[in-house]
């Protein structure tokens, strides 16, 4: 059968024949004549067919030989052949549409997943991914590199990395290490008195206290040796650690180049300096008392205030 | 000692009805009547006699016959057998 190649496409051109008389008669002539009939319609004795085109001589020789009547309708013509062989374009130009299509819909980024993050909100990381991801460009793909940089810059954040997995953006982070204090426990240090005076509470949590409630200290004395008994006169050098709390005295003077200003303001003096004193403490320190002295001088009157305090000298 | 085998052309049909709305005959041995209510197609032995409703041959050719259109009833009868 006479095949015909337009651009790759392949189809059969036909014709269509009526012929009258007995429709089974005459499909067994044709049949019998080698010919493959197709689309039979019949009317009465008149009978509509088709041939493949090439058939169409042999047809019409068979038809004639004996004695049927016959009229060719149509033969496909190139119109027909075109429309099928533009509807099989059109299918693959919908096809490549379609993939087109779901391409550029890939490319959006519908989530952004968030990991490793334990201090910094995952909100807060988000907001700065998403100023790279929430405008999406066509047949491209964020910046991975610049949202790392973004998100490793953010406050607490050591290091980022940025993949893609489908339609969702994965961000890892590392938070950086909060700082941590290093503390020297083997060094045998021992507690030394920051100032005088008399001691009225020890907690030796390292090492030997030197010194019991009660004992007059002065500024630099040991008050926790560095060290532990291990029984036997055998000591284990060690970093002392504790606290000792110490009444201790703080003075202050006021000094007065004349006997009337002296005699005026020296009581409202004392008492603004002793509240002030008060005031200025921490929380630790506990004030006990205050008293002062007076000292006439050639030229000046010196009061001296003394205030005391327990506090902890270690 | 060697043996002889004796080649015989078989010629079989083979009917294949598909959901009442098209039958397929293979090897068939042309057409008796064709009309929208019945078509009478010959074969091996007998004839097969297809009762429908607006019955087409939709391919035909020496071997094989595609019949569609609404088929109630499908009968093979032996040569010389009377409906």
């Amino acid at each position: 059968m006479k095949k015909h190649r337009v651009s790759g496409v392949a189809f059969e051109a036909k014709a269509r024949i009526r012929s009258e008389g007995s429709p089974a008669y005459t499909l067994n002539l044709l049949t019998a004549a080698g010919i493959r009939v197709s689309e039979v319609k019949i009317n009465g004795n008149t009978m509509c067919f088709t041939v493949g085109e090439t058939l169409l001589p042999l047809t019409q020789k068979t038809l004639s030989d004996n004695g049927r009547e016959y009229s060719v309708e149509s033969v496909s013509g190139s119109k027909i052949k075109f429309r099928e062989l533009l509807s099989r374009y059109a299918l693959i130009i919908g096809a490549v549409i379609s993939c087109g299509l779901i391409y550029v819909y890939s490319t959006f980024i519908s989530e952004v997943e968030i990991r490793g993050n334990a201090e910094i909100a995952s909100e807060t990381i988000s907001a700065i991914v998403d100023e790279y991801v929430k405008t999406p460009s066509l047949f491209g793909s964020p910046d991975f590199d610049e949202i790392e940089k973004a998100v490793a810059a953010c406050d607490g954040i050591a290091y980022a990395t940025v993949m893609r997995e489908g339609k969702r953006l994965i961000v890892e982070v590392v938070e950086e290490l909060p700082e941590t204090e290093i503390t020297d426990t083997y060094s045998p240090i021992p507690v030394l008195a920051r100032e005088s005076g008399t001691v009225t509470k020890v907690v030796t949590l390292r090492g030997t206290a030197a010194v019991e409630p009660g004992d007059t200290v002065q500024a630099g004395q040991i008050l926790i040796a560095p060290y532990v008994s291990a029984g036997e006169g055998e000591d284990i050098p060690v970093r002392a650690m504790g606290i000792v709390e110490a009444r201790v005295t703080r003075t202050e003077e006021l000094e007065y180049t004349d006997e009337a200003s002296f005699t005026s303001n020296a009581a409202a003096d004392i008492e603004a300096r002793k509240q002030a004193f008060v005031a200025s403490l921490g929380a630790n320190e506990l004030f006990t008392g205050s008293s002062f002295t007076v000292k006439k001088l050639d030229k000046s009157i010196i009061i001296s205030i003394y205030y005391e305090i327990i506090t902890r000298i270690s | 000692m060697g043996f002889s085998v004796a080649v015989k052309e078989i010629v079989l049909d083979k009917v294949t009805l598909s959901a009442g709305e098209k039958i397929f005959i293979e090897g068939h041995r042309g057409i008796s009547t064709y009309s929208p209510d019945e078509i009478v197609v010959r074969i091996y032995g007998g004839t097969l006699r297809i009762i429908g409703e607006g019955l087409e041959v939709n391919e035909m050719n020496g071997d094989e016959l595609t019949v569609s259109g609404k088929i109630n009833a499908v009968e093979r009868r032996k040569k010389g057998e009377k409906a």
